[in-house]
């Protein structure tokens, strides 16, 4: 089973302006992989999120081109019915602040048994035994007492690891994490990244992830690939990505980290900040920042290549062992 | 060398009931903290959001003044002083807060913003706009651009003006709070970088506070681990890092994502052994009985926060 985004293009339109918030979007998520889509704020990572799951609002949305395939089926082309039979069951997603994201009005057991309810067919009690199950696999033991809590009686880290419970109480085939632990503390973040690893591990689920920080996406990915300006500019695994970045905003991103052994020198740094999606550059959008650019990068826009076995980047100056 | 800042026993305790209950609550958000600031250096303060940082900051300020403790600034005790008197150290202490965006006046505009300052200190008319244009220089925004208002810049743009505005007070210390938190990956290295020519250029000493345990190994000369209101661990950056003592320094460090990069934990073959507490004490995340904590030197410069044992 795979969840395959081909080509996928979407732009914001609001009154005459269009902004071209993916530039056609390529990647592939398959069954207990964890497949991590980085990038700065503004370059598509949610868009392609909320893309998946269907939650844009159209318009302003508009899908140019492109398929979002989940299981061999197009979802793009279902109808808005058939589309809320699977989401949920089959693919789930959980957001950066769980406080905005749980109803406030609602205990935590009801918003379990809620899909459980819809999706599954289960009745009250059953759904309820299979509410204090999951709470005991996102590690809320002592279940009942949490189904019987409003969300402002819990902590934030009780609060994510509950939306995950909601998240994936239909057992899902795919979940996307967007920025999941990005709101919460340094020993809780471990904390869920652990939880995150366990569900993969344990469900075989196929899991997107998205974040902003590179070192939480090392600690956590099997493959990863990197959006600049709504395009994937590089995709490969963990490993190589971490020792052989090829794309110039990679190799930038990863100089550009803090971290104690490079104490007393300079951090490198991009310049420029992430084009406005309604202004991208000409030829490679990374072109005005990028150190290595060149005429042709201004004209061109560079094509996805496989420099390497499994390795892609998007740059007229990438090298490999070629093919 | 010369100490900028000192603290001494520096304690903030909050108190109150609650809107029913009327039992007295009495919370010490920061606990006994002492420790010295050099001139020309770096101190980086890290803990977990809740662990006392900004209230510290604010206590050092004195905008939440400390209930009790002594803060020793270019060698006044500030908690002495009366309102008046503070204010040429008010100068030479500036702090920059985590979201610039709400640290601008959105109805001002940068000219308005950073002129308040000049004119409150005296600053001579006449020189105030070039003054202005000198320090949006310094700090890389366009000059010309300072007649705009905060919510033409970006967040990386608004936290330079913001630093410009600190610095046109001339001041010695600078209290970094959060700055780069809520930038993005490739914003946060040039406002980094900046922060770094900026403390060559003008001798600046730096309190940096974060919670990002990479960023502060970084920069800092020496590091602060806060936790519950208490420096638990305190020591020069490589130390900490090569020889942590306190638990709660241990867990922060393994649980810092990225644990390849710095490889701090990994690292099998360390030559120096954890610090070993003397005897009868214990290095403990637990609150013991409150009144046997106590900061004990395990090298040179190096303490580390342990709790009497009880008992055995």
């Amino acid at each position: 089973m795979e969840l395959i985004v081909k080509n996928l293009d979407l732009s914001f339109v609001s009154g005459g302006s269009e902004a071209h918030a993916l530039r056609g979007i390529d990647f592939s998520v398959k069954e207990g992989e964890i497949h991590s889509l980085v990038g700065e704020s503004g370059s598509g990572k949610t868009v392609t999120s909320t893309a998946i799951m269907r939650l844009l609002l159209s318009p302003p949305a508009r899908i140019n081109s492109g398929e979002i395939i989940l299981d061999g089926i197009n979802t793009l082309k279902m109808q808005e019915k058939e589309h809320r039979k699977i989401r949920g069951k089959k693919i789930a997603m959980i957001f950066q602040e769980p406080s905005k994201y749980l109803n406030p009005t609602l205990k935590i057991g009801k918003q379990i048994t809620e899909s459980l309810i819809l999706h599954l067919g289960m009745d009250k009690k059953e759904a309820v035994l299979r509410a204090l199950a999951i709470l005991e696999t996102v590690g809320l033991g002592g279940g009942k007492r949490v189904l019987n809590s409003y969300p402002h009686e819990l902590s934030g880290g009780m609060k994510q690891r509950a939306m995950i419970a909601i998240a994936i109480s239909c057992n899902p085939d795919f979940l996307i994490a967007d920025e999941p632990t990005t709101a919460l503390d340094v020993t809780l973040q471990l904390q869920i990244l652990e939880l995150i690893l366990s569900l993969k591990e344990k469900l075989s689920m196929g899991i997107l992830f998205i974040s902003h920080d590179l070192r939480v996406v090392h600690d956590i990915s099997d493959r990863i690939s990197v959006i600049y300006a709504g395009k994937i500019v590089e995709g490969t695994s963990k490993n190589e990505l971490f020792s052989n970045p090829l794309h110039p905003y990679t190799q930038l991103l990863l100089k550009s980290i803090p971290d104690a052994e490079k104490r007393g020198t300079r951090l490198t740094t991009i310049p420029g900040k992430v084009p406005d999606a309604e202004n991208i550059p000409t030829g490679c959008a990374f072109h005005p920042r990028c150190p290595k650019a060149q005429d042709i990068c201004r004209e061109k826009e560079p094509e996805m290549k496989e420099y390497i076995k499994g390795h892609f980047s998007a740059c007229h100056f990438s090298q490999g062992e070629g093919f | 060398m010369d100490q900028i800042l000192k603290l001494i026993n520096v304690t903030k305790i909050f108190s109150g009931h609650g809107i029913v209950s009327s039992k007295h609550n009495i919370f010490k958000a920061v606990n006994n903290v002492s420790f010295n600031i050099e001139k020309d250096t770096i101190f980086g303060l890290v803990g977990e959001s809740g662990c006392g940082k900004t209230t510290l900051a604010r206590s050092i300020l004195l905008l939440d003044p400390p209930t009790y403790g002594e803060i020793v600034f270019l060698e006044k005790d500030l908690t002495k002083l009366s309102g008046k008197q503070l204010l040429p150290f008010r100068m030479k202490m500036q702090i920059v807060f985590q979201d610039p965006h709400s640290a601008l006046n959105p109805k001002l505009t940068i000219y308005k913003s950073m002129k308040e300052g000049l004119s409150n200190r005296n600053y001579p008319k006449d020189k105030i706009k070039s003054r202005i244009e000198e320090l949006l220089d310094v700090v890389g925004i366009t000059p010309s651009h300072m007649y705009r208002f905060p919510h033409e810049f970006s967040g990386g743009q608004k936290q330079r003006i913001v630093i410009a505005r600190a610095l046109s007070m001339e001041p010695e210390l600078l209290i970094l709070d959060e700055p780069v938190s809520s930038l993005d990956v490739s914003i946060q290295a040039q406002i980094i970088n900046l922060l770094l020519d900026l403390k060559e250029k003008f001798r600046l000493t730096y309190l940096f506070i974060s919670h990002d345990l990479n960023l502060v190994a970084y920069l800092s000369d020496r590091i602060g681990v806060m936790y519950k209101g208490r420096i638990v661990e305190i020591g020069d950056t490589d130390n900490i890092i090569d020889n942590p003592g306190h638990p709660y320094t241990l867990k922060l460090f393994s649980s810092a994502p990225g644990k390849m990069e710095i490889g701090i934990h990994n690292n099998e073959e360390k030559d120096d052994p954890l610090p070993i507490p003397p005897d009868g004490f214990v290095f403990s995340n637990d609150n013991g009985e409150a009144n046997t904590f106590k900061l004990i030197q395990v090298e040179d410069g190096h303490l580390v926060g342990c709790y009497k044992k009880i008992g055995n």
